[in-house]
C-alpha cells in the first residue's frame, strides 16, 4: 500500500471517529424519541470552543476540556428540558424544527459570547509526529482512536450491564412498554441528549488540535454526522461507528484523490443516495406500518 | 336513481361485487391470511367476523391495496384488481372506512367528504390556479352534494366545523360520509361501530340500511355481534386467517365449529 | 378560508400597495418592500409544498439560487437576453426538481428534511467552488433586467413589478387552496392513507406541487439576482434556506397571507436589530424556537384563532 494512501486512510479514520462519535449522538435520540436532533453539530462545536476559549485563557489544557464537555452536555440537558419536553406531543415536523432553532440559539449565542473568530485546541500530547507504515501520523489521531474505542466499549459495557442503559434500550424498542413497566421515560429522553452532548462534545475536542473550529462549525459537522449515522442506519449504535468511519474515509480519499473542494459533498450525496437506495442503512432493521 | 347517494351501475340486479380466491398474506413468519376464498354478491351486507388476530383487517387492507397479497386473486365486479394500488381501486369504484380513523384534522368535515369525491372533479393544479368557470361550477355541485352526504349521516351541523374538533362518534360517521362521496359500488367497513355506546351503534346499522337501499354493496368487518348479525345478508368468519365458515347468519350461528372456536364466548 | 374573506383580503393587499407609493416612500423603504414581496412570492411557494401538503424543504434556497445564478451566467458569459436566461433557470430548477422529487418525496419527516438538505448544500458547495463560472465566494455582478428593449431601472419600476407579481401569485395560490387540487394537496398532509383511498394520486401531487414551488423559487431568484445587480453563493445556502423555513413558520403554516406576514416579519427584524447585528442569529433562533413550542401553527393562524375565540366570548 503507497504511504499515500495510509495516509489518506489515517487521516480519514480520524475524522471519521468524530463522525462516529456525533452520528452515537443520534442514534441515542432517535432511539429514545424517533426524533432527529438538528442541534448535534452544535454539541459538537461547543465542545470545542469552550475548551478552546478556556485553554486561551490559560487554564490547564485538562480543565478545559472537562469544561468543554459539561458545557454541551448541560446544552443537552436544558434543550430537553426547555425545549424539547414543553412540546412534547406535538408532530414531529414541529420538534425537528425546535431542534434547528435550538441548533440557531446555541450557534447565536457562542457568537455573541465568543465572537466570529476561529479557535484551536494544542494537541493532547505534543507536536511530534508518528510514524507508521511510512505514513506520518500526529499523535493526536492516536488520541483520537484511543478515546474512541475507550467509550464504545464504556457504552458497550453501560448498555449491557447496567440497569439505566438497559432502560434506556428498552425505550428505544418499545417507548410504551418501557412506561408500563416503569421505566421512566422522560428520564431517558433527558439522559439521551446529556449522553449525545458529552458524545458530541468529546468528538470535537478531540479533533480541535487537527481541524480549526469556529461558531458556525457545527452545521456541516452536524450534516455530516447524520450522513455517518444514515449511512450506518439511523439508530444503530454499530452502525453509527462503522458508518462513521466509512465516512470519514471516503471523504479523505475523494479529497486525496478527486477534488478537495468536493470532499464535503460526499456526505451530502451519501445522505440523498442512502435515503433513495438503502433507507434503512447498512445496519439498521425493517418495518412495517400498520394501517 | 338520482341522489347524492345514487350509486353508479346500480339497478344492475344480481352478480358478484367481490370475489377473492386463494388469497394469502404473511408477516415474516406469521400467515396473517391463509387460502382464503369467498364471494359477496351485489347489494348484500356481507360481514366478517373472528376473534382479534384473525386476520380481519389485514384482509381489508389487502382488498383496498394497502398491502400486498403474496398469492390469490381479488375480482371486482368481474375485474381482475389484485395488486392494484388504493388509488387505482378507488377509480375501479372502492371505498372504504378505517378502523383507526384516517380523517384530515387539518381541514373541515365538509372539506373531508370532499376529498372523497376527489376522483369526480378536474384536480388539476393549473386549473385549481386560474379557477376556470366549468371547475367552479362543478366544485360547487360537489359542495352541495358533500352538504347533502353530510345530513345523510345525520352531522350537517358541523359542516364548518375542524374535524380536530369533532368527536369520535361524529369522526366514525364523518368517514362513512367521505366514503359514499365517491358514489362506490362496493364500501368497505372497518368496525365502524368501535368505540360507540349503543345509541350511536343503532345510527350505524341504520346508516348501512340505507348504504344497500341506495344499491352500494357493503362489505363490513366488525365485532360487534348484535350489529353484525342484525344487518349481514351473509357472514364470513375468519379464524387465524382462515376460512372458518360461511354462509347465512343462522347458518354460521349454529355451525358447531363457529361456536367452538369464537362465538362461545361472545354475545 | 372562504371565498368572500380571500376576495377581502386581496382587496386589502392591493389597497395597501396602491397607498405604498403615495406616502412617498423613500429608496430604502421602497427596497424593503420589494424584498419583502419576492420573499413573500417564495414563500407562497414553500408554504403550498409544506403548510399546505406536509412536506417539509430544508434546502429551498437552491432552488432560489439556481435561478439567480442561470440569469447571471447566461446573461453576462453568453450575453442571453434576460427574460430567456431566466426562463432557461426556470426549466433547469424544474427539471432538477423533477429528477429528485419522485425519490426524495417517497421519504417522509426528517428523511426528507435531511435529503433537501443535503440537496441544498451540494448546491452551494458547487456555487461556492465553480469561480470560473460563478465568481466564487465572491460573487458575481449581474447585468439589470432588461425587457423588450428596455431596462427595468429604479424603485418604482421594480415595486410595480413585484407587486404586480405579489398580487397574481396571492389569487393563483389561493384559488389553488380552494380547488379540488388544493384539497387534495391538504389531504395529503392530514391523512395520506385516506387521500390515496379516496383515489389521490399522492405521489404526483407531491411531486407537482413541490415542481411547482422549486419553479417559483427559481423565478424569484432570477427576478432578485438582478434586483440587487449582484450574486453571492450565500443566497443559495441553508441559512436562506432556513429563513425561508421561518418564514412559513412565523407567519402561518398553511396560510396564503400569513406568508406575507412571515416575509414581512423575518426581513424586517434584522432592521429592528440593526445595532445588534451579531445578536441576529440568536435571536432569531430563540423566536423560532419560541414559536414552534407555542405557537405551531404559526402567527396569523394562531392569533385568528384567539380573535375568533375573544369574538365567540363576547357573543355570549
Amino acid at each position: 500500500m503507497s504511504s499515500q494512501l495510509v495516509q489518506f486512510l489515517f487521516s480519514g479514520l480520524t475524522v471519521g471517529a468524530m463522525y462516529a462519535l456525533a452520528a452515537l449522538g443520534y442514534a441515542l435520540i432517535y432511539n429514545a424519541s424517533h426524533l432527529v436532533n438538528f442541534a448535534q453539530g452544535e454539541f459538537i462545536m461547543l465542545g470545542a470552543m469552550v475548551a478552546s476559549v478556556m485553554v486561551e485563557a490559560r487554564l490547564p489544557l485538562p480543565v478545559a476540556i472537562a469544561a468543554g464537555i459539561a458545557a454541551a452536555t448541560a446544552t443537552g440537558v436544558l434543550m430537553e428540558r426547555l425545549a424539547i419536553r414543553p412540546a412534547r406531543g406535538a408532530p414531529h415536523i414541529t420538534l425537528l424544527i425546535i431542534t434547528l432553532g435550538v441548533a440557531l440559539v446555541i450557534r447565536g449565542a457562542v457568537q455573541v459570547v465568543l465572537g466570529k473568530g476561529n479557535h484551536g485546541l494544542p494537541p493532547f500530547s505534543g507536536e511530534a509526529p508518528v510514524h507508521f507504515a511510512g505514513a506520518t501520523l500526529s499523535s493526536q489521531s492516536l488520541w483520537v482512536f484511543g478515546v474512541t474505542i475507550a467509550i464504545v466499549l464504556l457504552l458497550a459495557w453501560y448498555f449491557g450491564r447496567t440497569r439505566s442503559g438497559k432502560a434506556m434500550l428498552a425505550t428505544s424498542h418499545n417507548a410504551l412498554a418501557a412506561r408500563l413497566v416503569g421505566i421512566d421515560t422522560q428520564w431517558v429522553l433527558m439522559g439521551s441528549f446529556a449522553m449525545s452532548g458529552a458524545l458530541g462534545a468529546i468528538g470535537g475536542v478531540l479533533v480541535a488540535p487537527i481541524t480549526f473550529t469556529s461558531y458556525d462549525a457545527g452545521v456541516v459537522l452536524g450534516v455530516k454526522g447524520f450522513a455517518a449515522a444514515a449511512l450506518g442506519g439511523l439508530g444503530s449504535g454499530p452502525g453509527a461507528i462503522v458508518g462513521g468511519l466509512l465516512l470519514g474515509v471516503l471523504e479523505a480519499l475523494t479529497a486525496g484523490y478527486l477534488s478537495a473542494a468536493y470532499k464535503d459533498v460526499v456526505a451530502y450525496l451519501a445522505i440523498l443516495l442512502v435515503f433513495i437506495f438503502l433507507p434503512r442503512g447498512l445496519f439498521g432493521g425493517q418495518r412495517t406500518d400498520r394501517v | 336513481m338520482s341522489g347524492p347517494t345514487a350509486v353508479r351501475g346500480a339497478g344492475s340486479g344480481s352478480g358478484t361485487a367481490l370475489e377473492v380466491s386463494g388469497l394469502a398474506r404473511s408477516f415474516g413468519g406469521v400467515k396473517a391470511i391463509d387460502d382464503l376464498s369467498f364471494r359477496v354478491e351485489t347489494g348484500h351486507v356481507y360481514g366478517v367476523i373472528g376473534p382479534n388476530g384473525a386476520g380481519k383487517t389485514t384482509l381489508i387492507n389487502l382488498i383496498t391495496g394497502l398491502y400486498r397479497p403474496d398469492r390469490g386473486t381479488v375480482r371486482l365486479f368481474g375485474q381482475d384488481v389484485t395488486g392494484r394500488t388504493p388509488e387505482a381501486l378507488a377509480r375501479a369504484g372502492l371505498s372504504r372506512t378505517f378502523q383507526n380513523l384516517q380523517v384530515c384534522m387539518n381541514m373541515t368535515a365538509l372539506e373531508n367528504v370532499m376529498v372523497g369525491a376527489h376522483l369526480r372533479l378536474d384536480a388539476r393544479l393549473l386549473a385549481g390556479m386560474l379557477r376556470l368557470p366549468g371547475l367552479r361550477r362543478a366544485d360547487a355541485a360537489c359542495r352541495a352534494r358533500a352538504m347533502e352526504l353530510l345530513s345523510f349521516v345525520g352531522i350537517d351541523g358541523v359542516a364548518q366545523h375542524l374535524a380536530s374538533d369533532l368527536s369520535y362518534g361524529v369522526l366514525k360517521r364523518l368517514e362513512i360520509a367521505r366514503a359514499m362521496a365517491s358514489q362506490p359500488r362496493l364500501v368497505l367497513l372497518d368496525e365502524p361501530a368501535a368505540g360507540l355506546n349503543h345509541t350511536e351503534t343503532a345510527g350505524i346499522e341504520q346508516l348501512i340500511r340505507r348504504l344497500t337501499g341506495e344499491g352500494a354493496t357493503v362489505l363490513l368487518v366488525e365485532h360487534d355481534m348484535k350489529l353484525v348479525m342484525g344487518v349481514s345478508d351473509r357472514l364470513l368468519v375468519l379464524h387465524h386467517g382462515q376460512h372458518l365458515a360461511s354462509g347465512t347468519v343462522q347458518a354460521v350461528r349454529n355451525d358447531p365449529r363457529v361456536i367452538e372456536a369464537y362465538l362461545g364466548a361472545a354475545a | 378560508m372562504n371565498r368572500s374573506r380571500s376576495r377581502a383580503g386581496v382587496a386589502i393587499l392591493a389597497a395597501v400597495l396602491l397607498v405604498f407609493p403615495l406616502l412617498g416612500p423613500g429608496a430604502y423603504a421602497y427596497d424593503l418592500v420589494i424584498r419583502i414581496s419576492m420573499s413573500a412570492v417564495v414563500v407562497i411557494g414553500l408554504n403550498l409544498l409544506f403548510g399546505y401538503t406536509g412536506q417539509i424543504s430544508l434546502g429551498h434556497a437552491a432552488f432560489y439560487g439556481l435561478g439567480a445564478y442561470a440569469s447571471a451566467i447566461l446573461t453576462t458569459h453568453f450575453a442571453w437576453p434576460a427574460l430567456a436566461a431566466m426562463a432557461a433557470g426556470a426549466a433547469a430548477t424544474g427539471l432538477l426538481a423533477l429528477a429528485v422529487s419522485r425519490p426524495i418525496l417517497k421519504l417522509s419527516g426528517h428523511h426528507l428534511a435531511m435529503g433537501t438538505l443535503a440537496l441544498g448544500l451540494i448546491a452551494s458547495t458547487v456555487f461556492n467552488n465553480e469561480t470560473r463560472w460563478t465568481g466564487g465566494s465572491d460573487g458575481m455582478p449581474v447585468p439589470p433586467l432588461a425587457m423588450f428593449g428596455a431596462e427595468l431601472a429604479g424603485e418604482f419600476a421594480w415595486y410595480v413589478l413585484t407587486s404586480l407579481l405579489l398580487l397574481v401569485v396571492v389569487v393563483a395560490a389561493l384559488n389553488l387552496v380552494d380547488s379540488p387540487a388544493g384539497r387534495a394537496l391538504q389531504a395529503i398532509r392530514g391523512s395520506e392513507t385516506a387521500a390515496r383511498v379516496a383515489g389521490i394520486e399522492t405521489a404526483r401531487f407531491k411531486s407537482r406541487v413541490f415542481v411547482l414551488s422549486a419553479v417559483l423559487a427559481s423565478v424569484m431568484g432570477s427576478l432578485a439576482a438582478h434586483y440587487v445587480a449582484f450574486i453571492t453563493p450565500g443566497a443559495a445556502g441553508l441559512a436562506r434556506s432556513v429563513e425561508f423555513l421561518m418564514m412559513v413558520v412565523f407567519g402561518g403554516m398553511a396560510s396564503v397571507f400569513g406568508s406575507i406576514v412571515g416575509a414581512a416579519f423575518v426581513t424586517l427584524l434584522p432592521q429592528f436589530l440593526h445595532a445588534f447585528e451579531s445578536w441576529e442569529t440568536l435571536v432569531l433562533g430563540l423566536i423560532l424556537t419560541a414559536a414552534m413550542i407555542f405557537m405551531p401553527g404559526g402567527i396569523v393562524p394562531t392569533l385568528r384563532g384567539a380573535l375568533a375565540r375573544r369574538r365567540k366570548e363576547a357573543a355570549r
